[in-house]
């Protein structure tokens, strides 16, 4: 499809420059209720999709107007030569400033990374077995800590895919790369003295390493039975708040959107290269964030974005300073601005303080919520506690119920980072951050 | 004007009963949803305009085989109309590999009884004022970019609006020896995102629309338009609320997230099967204040989640969830109401031809009741008028509920006093929350503008609302 799709391309008027991101996906998923299962699930998809690029000019400037359409293996020639020319007419009203589609490594030419090639990424042990021989030992890791007894697994969702996936264009852009994705959907429950309690997680992986999954799912179990014996979260107004595991990642998200190229062009943010990105006077740690290409075991990891940029590690924010702006092509040109590419993995520099340093003195620490949400825009950030711990110089005592919100401009020049650091999916950064002033509303 | 039906679908339709035909000589149950659903995505701003296909779009297949102890599935998209034999071949190698992986798992396995069917032979094809194909590309692009430009001369705190219009025919088959199904129809949606700046901070607000509609939607972002920039304006001048309690009113889309999130996750009987509803302690006893009917069904209103059959083959109903306060029953997707015993409501749905079918909400509303909105702001001594939500969660072990909303006009002496909240984390105990509703207005809406995940995954499109609600929540 993708040779007779590039040879439609070639000879549509109009289509000044073309996209094609082929991906063929092989999955299986296994569904548990308790230790048994409950269904399972195969699948091969083939996913083509092509964006038809049409250049033309008004008042002196030019543009680039584009149309993405969803090309399917079931479509015959005619219905793909309907398609790419009915896009290429709908192309001439889309009317963006012009930007340039980018070149094969190595051959880029003013403002690119001359002579540069993407990053290797290394071979995920998933790829030296078929699909179907990973069952067995990942349902053993799943159901390896669910020892019975007042807790265990709900339920779980484990899913496993492979996909393979080649990005061509118009300049001579040729990549391909295979990739594998993982999903556990666990719910631990824990039968309680007051009432059964659960806890929902979603692990993400793209290698088979020993033990990730087992010590997640321990560690739920052991969440489980706090959660258990949890009282009403008391009303804070004005509280030290410490956020531990996944919520950290999404805190981290405001920035990673203030300093995309992307939020720049189109007003969202004001940041600009050199400006301190917490504030003139940082009293707590300064934030250094990095994207990778790779990041071992996160399923985003890629050597090219979905423009075929090749991607390499690239330092965003160092020492609390804009160093330089990220994200595809189109929009680091857009801004003048050295390209990047759309990287998806995101590294903090942890602090230097142990976390139980930061846990020192009183106030809540929070390691699941309902639903943990900053906004990319605004900076406002919350969610509903599903487990906390109320601290003072001698207890700490779990908490549900009740919720957390602020906003990350009014706290941010007064984060501290952990010394001790996670590694989840696409993160990798502090295991646990403490916020100042943040608000409380209690359960009770 | 009539919705047609899918030519793809009824160009495989012969095929997909031959595969039905000669699998079923294998296994005891064998289904195929074949779907076929597109659309277009169209988006102006002040720096761009985009043009892609529907996110939601998707074609494929998937078969579902009894093997004698529980079902299986196989799915793919790449079926040639000349390839029955070849393709019968791969779905059977696929499904025996399947299984065969499954041999050394170290759990049990849990039975399913083979799903008894009534012989039934239906279709469906919804209509819509304008169809997509009758308007142009180029057309609804200046449609779209004008009311940018208008948007834009309206306040002089606007750095952008954006404006977006997406339409999408969802075409469907489901095949067994006993039903033939197949539906055909068009939703659309569009929002007005106004951005604001003041201070160097950043705002944004918006207005969605949805529903069973073609182009003509975009005739409600035009009367809208005003609205939406003001509604911006309001949050420049906002506080945060002081944590707490409170009597509030909740608008439509508020009342429509607790009805989603509060009971509608709540009653999703696969979570019967997993043990994790606490509604299953609670059926036929009082959950709610007696002015509060609850719904949920393809049939029981007219909006993005009306449909003829579900993505198991099983008709479209409307399910009474909550009578005056007393918890009726929930919603049921195939499999979980063989395992439970009880009847399908047909609420089955996936994200698309590639996810699994769960027990999914379709539309979700309180019924209305007899007071007024006036009445209902008189009543308040302090308290808020909650508008426009942003996201909730659902927690049906524990009846948790996360809503979180845009802003809320402050009442005090049973007046609104101007003053802006924004934004608002509701949390609370679901049974403490409906008790607590007072007052329901007579008039309702329904808005299917977002879409809803199970868990963090699995998003269909689904629409939820109700009445203005007066109860007592937590404030955030």
């Amino acid at each position: 499809m993708v040779e007779i799709l590039k040879e439609i391309l070639d000879k549509t008027e109009g289509a000044d420059a073309w996209k094609i991101i082929d991906q063929e996906t092989e999955g299986r998923e296994l569904f548990f209720v308790r230790r048994s299962l409950d269904m399972s699930r195969a699948g091969k998809v083939r996913r083509i999709s092509v964006t038809v690029y049409h250049d033309f000019q008004e008042g002196g400037r030019r543009y680039r107007g584009s149309v993405t359409a969803r090309i399917q293996p079931t479509h015959t020639r005619e219905e793909v030569k309907r398609i790419v020319k009915e896009s290429v007419f709908a192309a001439g009203f889309v009317k963006n400033e012009y930007y340039p589609l980018p070149e094969p490594a190595g051959e880029r030419g003013a403002g690119f990374q001359k002579g540069s090639q993407s990053a290797k990424i290394p071979v995920s042990l998933f790829s030296s077995r078929p699909l179907g021989d990973w069952l067995e030992p990942l349902t053993e890791e799943v159901f390896k800590e669910d020892t019975g007894g007042t807790g265990g697994i709900n339920s779980a969702e484990l899913f496993l895919n492979e996909v393979r996936t080649r990005i061509l264009n118009s300049s001579g852009v040729d990549g391909q790369y295979s990739s594998y994705k993982g999903l556990l959907e666990l719910i631990t429950e824990w039968k309680g003295e007051r009432e059964d309690v659960e806890l929902y997680k979603e692990i993400l992986f793209s290698d088979f390493l020993p033990k990730l999954i087992s010590e997640e799912v321990k560690k739920q179990l052991s969440l489980s039975r706090d959660r258990s014996l949890a009282g009403p979260t008391p009303s804070l107004k004005s509280s030290t708040v410490l956020l531990t595991g996944d919520p950290v990642s999404e805190f981290f998200q405001y920035y990673l959107s203030q300093s995309s190229a992307k939020s720049v062009y189109e007003q969202l943010s004001t940041l600009k290269p050199g400006e301190p990105v917490q504030g003139d006077n940082i009293k707590g740690d300064a934030l250094s964030l990095k994207l990778l290409p790779y990041l071992p075991n996160s399923p985003l990891s890629a050597p090219y974005d979905e423009d075929g940029f090749s991607l390499l590690p690239v330092s965003i924010i160092e020492e609390g300073v804009l160093k330089r702006y990220w994200g595809p092509i189109r929009f680091t040109h857009y801004l003048g601005s050295e390209p990047t590419g759309n990287l998806k993995n995101v590294t903090v520099l942890p602090g230097d303080r142990p976390a139980s340093e930061l846990r020192a003195g009183s106030g809540l620490e929070v390691v699941s919520f309902s639903d943990f949400q900053c906004d990319p825009i605004t900076g406002d950030f919350g969610g509903e506690i599903r487990l906390g711990y109320c601290t003072d110089r001698k207890d700490r005592l779990p908490v549900t119920g009740g919720s957390v919100s602020g906003n990350v401009r009014d706290i941010q020049q007064e984060l501290y980072f952990s010394r001790e650091v996670q590694s989840a999916a696409s993160f990798s950064g502090p295991e646990t951050i403490r916020l100042s002033n943040v608000r409380v509303t209690g359960a009770g | 004007m009539k919705v047609s039906g899918s030519p793809y679908l009824k160009e495989r339709k012969g095929l997909l009963k031959q595969i039905i035909e000669k699998l079923s000589s294998e296994f005891s149950y064998v289904s195929i949803l074949a779907t076929d659903v597109s659309g277009k995505r169209y988006q102006v701003q002040k720096n761009g305009t985009s043009l892609l296909d529907s996110g939601w779009g998707e074609r494929g297949i998937v078969v579902r085989v009894h093997d004698g102890l529980n079902y299986t599935e196989y799915f793919f998209n790449d079926l040639p109309p000349q390839g029955g034999e070849e393709m019968l071949e791969e779905i059977r190698r696929r499904l025996k590999d399947a299984q065969a992986s499954l041999k050394n798992l170290p759990v049990g396995v849990n039975s399913y009884p083979v799903a008894g069917e009534e012989r039934i032979r239906k279709s469906w094809f919804g209509e819509v004022e304008i169809l997509p194909e009758k308007v142009s590309p180029e057309e609804k692009i200046q449609i779209l970019f004008r009311l940018k430009e208008r948007a834009l001369s309206l306040s002089s705190f606007l750095v952008d609006v954006r404006v977006v219009y997406e339409e999408v025919q969802v075409a469907k088959i489901f095949l067994s020896a006993a039903k033939e199904l197949e539906q055909s129809y068009i939703w659309s949606q569009a929002y007005l995102i106004p951005i604001l700046r003041k201070d160097n901070r950043t705002w944004y607000f918006f207005k969605s629309f949805s529903g069973l509609k073609g182009v003509e939607i975009i005739a409600e972002l035009e009367s809208a338009l005003e609205d939406a920039i003001r509604g911006g304006e309001l949050l420049l001048e906002a506080d945060r609320v002081e944590p707490g309690k409170y009597e509030v009113i909740c608008s439509p889309d508020i009342a429509g997230l607790i009805a989603h999130e509060a009971f509608g996750h709540g009653v999703e009987m696969d979570m019967f099967v997993k043990n994790r509803a606490r509604a299953v302690e609670y059926l036929n006893k009082q959950v709610a204040s007696p002015l509060v009917t609850m719904h949920d069904g393809a049939r029981a209103a007219e909006h993005v989640s009306s449909y003829l059959f579900d993505d198991e083959g099983t008709l479209g109903t409307d399910t009474v969830i909550i009578e005056n306060g007393i918890l009726k029953g929930g919603i049921s997707d195939l499999l979980s109401s063989l395992r439970l015993g009880t009847h399908p409501t047909g609420n089955g749905k996936r994200e698309s031809f590639e996810r699994k079918a769960y027990a999914r909400m379709t539309n979700t509303f309180f019924a209305p009741g007899e007071d007024t909105l006036e009445e209902m702001i008189a009543s308040i001594r302090h308290g808020y008028l909650l508008e426009r939500y942003q996201s909730g969660m659902e927690d049906p072990k524990n009846w948790g509920i996360q809503c979180v909303i845009l802003y809320g006009r402050e009442i005090k002496d049973g007046r609104l006093t101007g003053k802006i909240i924004s934004p608002i984390i509701m949390t609370g105990y679901v049974p403490e929350l409906l008790k607590s509703i007072t007052m329901v207005s007579g008039d309702m809406s329904l808005s299917g503008s977002g879409m809803c995940g199970k868990g963090h995954k699995e998003y269909v499109k689904t629409s939820s609302g109700g009445p203005y609600l007066k109860a007592v929540a937590r404030l955030g």
